[in-house]
């Protein structure tokens, strides 16, 4: 499930500041408790990146990891919870550039489910049922898959969870200019290759 | 490409009113794993950043010794110019 915007950071427990500093002195029990609180927010993050039918078990250790390995670098300025959130989809973005690249979603990729769906939002019938609604979501996660990476969580990020344009700009290392401009192609591509499919149902 | 817009549209739409997934619960011996895999990197890290560090020194070494040495050579007038003063050019006389 995308996560919006303003929910950012929610879904794991709040850490408590002694626990962060056990952690930092190398408590092993300690670890294990601040692992524990926040797996759900990493793997709520990882899930949302993540291409479909990835695993999500190595992602999320890979989060942790390097939240080791910077946890002196965090200041308790700002919560802990963002810093991680902030954390975990730099990973996920990382992860998403060591994939070899996609190639274009056929029709025949698709789940008959899927499929009734494609075709519904084609004829601009309504789908309104809660397992039309989930299907409708792996279909767009599989659309958005198959773009390369950084369009791929570009688009994600900009078009599913709403998030602001200079967000983005900060996560990526760009400038608004370069994030407008990718997003710009980005969307382009997912067209093209909703324009294909479409030309797949026809000629069936 | 404009008439796939409003398809992507409602696509998007529908999939943004999926029902919330199940929070993710976290695997058995996984906060385990991760100590077991820190501790196999950080073993392994050691000797890479040693050899890191004494390469480092290495270089730092070598471009002090080159600094010193072009500073002696010019100590010692071996790169001055005296060449070039106008009583060691040679004069051509012109061809009869």
């Amino acid at each position: 499930m995308p996560v919006s915007g303003d929910d950012f950071a929610s879904g794991g427990g709040a850490v408590s500041a002694d626990l962060l500093a056990r952690v930092r002195r190398g408590d092993e029990a300690a670890w294990e408790t601040f692992v524990e609180t926040l797996f759900p927010l990493v793997a709520r993050i990882v899930r949302s990146y993540a291409p479909p039918k990835m695993g999500h078990e190595d992602w999320c250790q890979e989060v942790f990891l390097r939240l080791w390995d910077r946890l002196e670098q965090y200041h308790s300025n700002a919560p802990l919870e963002h810093w991680v959130a902030k954390l975990s989809v730099r990973v996920c973005l990382d992860q998403l550039r060591k994939l070899p690249p996609q190639r274009p979603l056929q029709w025949s990729e698709l789940s008959p489910k899927e499929a009734v769906v494609l075709q519904g939002s084609l004829q601009s019938r309504e789908t309104l049922s809660a397992e039309e609604q989930v299907a409708a979501r792996e279909v767009t996660d599989k659309l958005l898959a198959s773009l390369p990476a950084e369009e791929s969580m570009l688009l994600r990020m900009l078009e599913m969870e709403d998030r602001s344009v200079a967000e983005i700009a900060e996560v990526f290392g760009w400038s608004t200019g370069q994030v407008k401009t990718r997003a710009h192609r980005a969307r382009h591509k997912l067209m093209q290759t909703l324009r294909d499919m479409s030309g797949e149902i026809d000629s069936e | 490409m404009n008439d796939m817009e409003p398809v992507w549209e409602r696509l998007k739409q529908v999939a943004r009113r999926a029902p919330q997934q199940s929070p993710p619960s976290m695997p058995a011996g996984f906060a385990a794993g991760l100590l077991a895999r820190r501790r196999t990197l950080t073993v392994r890290q050691q000797p890479f950043v040693e050899e890191r560090i004494a390469w480092r020194t290495a270089l730092a070494a070598a471009a002090l010794s080159l600094v010193f040495v072009a500073w002696n050579w010019n100590l010692l007038g071996l790169l001055s110019n005296d060449w070039l003063l106008p009583e060691n050019v040679v004069q051509v006389e012109p061809l009869p």
